[in-house]
């Protein structure tokens, strides 16, 4: 009996802290996050091939309408580029979604550890591609790394790999 | 070795090709780090030990893959692609292939 209570005690505890923690850990990521989006919009990136942005004189198609000014300077070389960030979920996410996951539907507290792990992941891979004009061909990998059991708190790992591409300098 | 994952190479030609060569990893965390991880895990957020486990797997990774190519006489690997699975609990295996070819600049044409 004095077991139990003291177990259900230590789960409080756990909850309580890891609530407070946990949140507090997401916010200020997701702040730090958006205030380094901000500068690293200037290096575009498409998962299309380079060819239909350049508007390559050996294909078909023209560079998109949408990336206007046309790019049209001549490629000077192209390099594999990468990041990838690890994030956890906490002890209190991952009780609360296993109890929303009993009656269905989306489960906005998991979603928001992907959504932190794919961001970051983009951030390093435009720092990875520090210098060039965009990133072509751009691709999302994602895997969970936890153990096989139900109550392991899921850890998870987006990788976004692409080619960067660097123009001539005119 | 130009590495990409485009499956082809601006202003090149590829004039030969060596197949598909690959490279993995299987990495498992040092002991104390990983149960220093695991009690971070409770409180969430961003878990630096294994970004690095995982990023270290992935250049050794890339490096066996480009070892691969070099000794087929190739000097660019096209159409990379990465595949990451866990293997067991704390351990990650970084899968990474592409296809190696030999390629030659494209002389400009005016």
């Amino acid at each position: 009996m004095n077991e139990d209570i003291i177990e259900l005690i230590i789960i409080g505890v756990l909850l309580v802290a890891s609530f407070f923690t946990g949140s507090y850990i997401e916010t200020s990521h997701l702040n730090d996050i958006k205030k380094r989006e901000r500068v690293a919009r200037r290096i575009p990136f498409v998962s299309t091939r380079a060819r239909e942005i350049l508007g390559d004189t050996n294909s078909r198609g023209g560079a998109l309408p949408q990336l206007t000014p046309t790019i049209e300077a001549p490629i000077a070389r192209v390099e594999l580029v990468y990041g990838s960030a690890v994030v956890g979920a906490d002890y209190f996410k991952t009780t609360l979604a296993s109890i929303v996951s009993l009656f269905g539907g989306n489960l906005p507290t998991l979603e928001s550890v992907l959504d932190r792990a794919r961001r970051e992941a983009v951030l390093r891979l435009i720092d990875d591609a520090k210098g060039s004009s965009y990133i072509a061909n751009v691709r999302y990998e994602t895997s969970v790394l936890s153990e096989a059991s139900s109550n392991s708190i899921p850890k998870v790992e987006v990788l976004a790999y692409g080619t960067a591409v660097y123009l001539q300098e005119k | 070795m130009i590495l990409t994952n485009l499956d082809y190479l601006p202003g090149h030609d590829i004039k030969d090709h060596f197949g598909v060569v690959n490279g993995s990893t299987v990495r498992s965390k040092h002991l104390g780090r990983d149960i220093f991880a695991g009690i971070k895990n409770v409180f969430g957020g961003e878990l630096d030990a294994y970004t690095e486990l995982l990023e270290e797997s992935r250049e050794q990774a890339i490096e066996r893959m480009v070892a691969q190519a070099k000794r087929s006489g190739a000097n660019a690997i096209l159409n990379i692609r990465f595949s990451t699975s866990s293997v067991a609990s704390g351990a990650a295996e970084i899968y990474v292939y592409g296809t190696a070819v030999k390629v030659t600049p494209r002389s400009a044409v005016s």
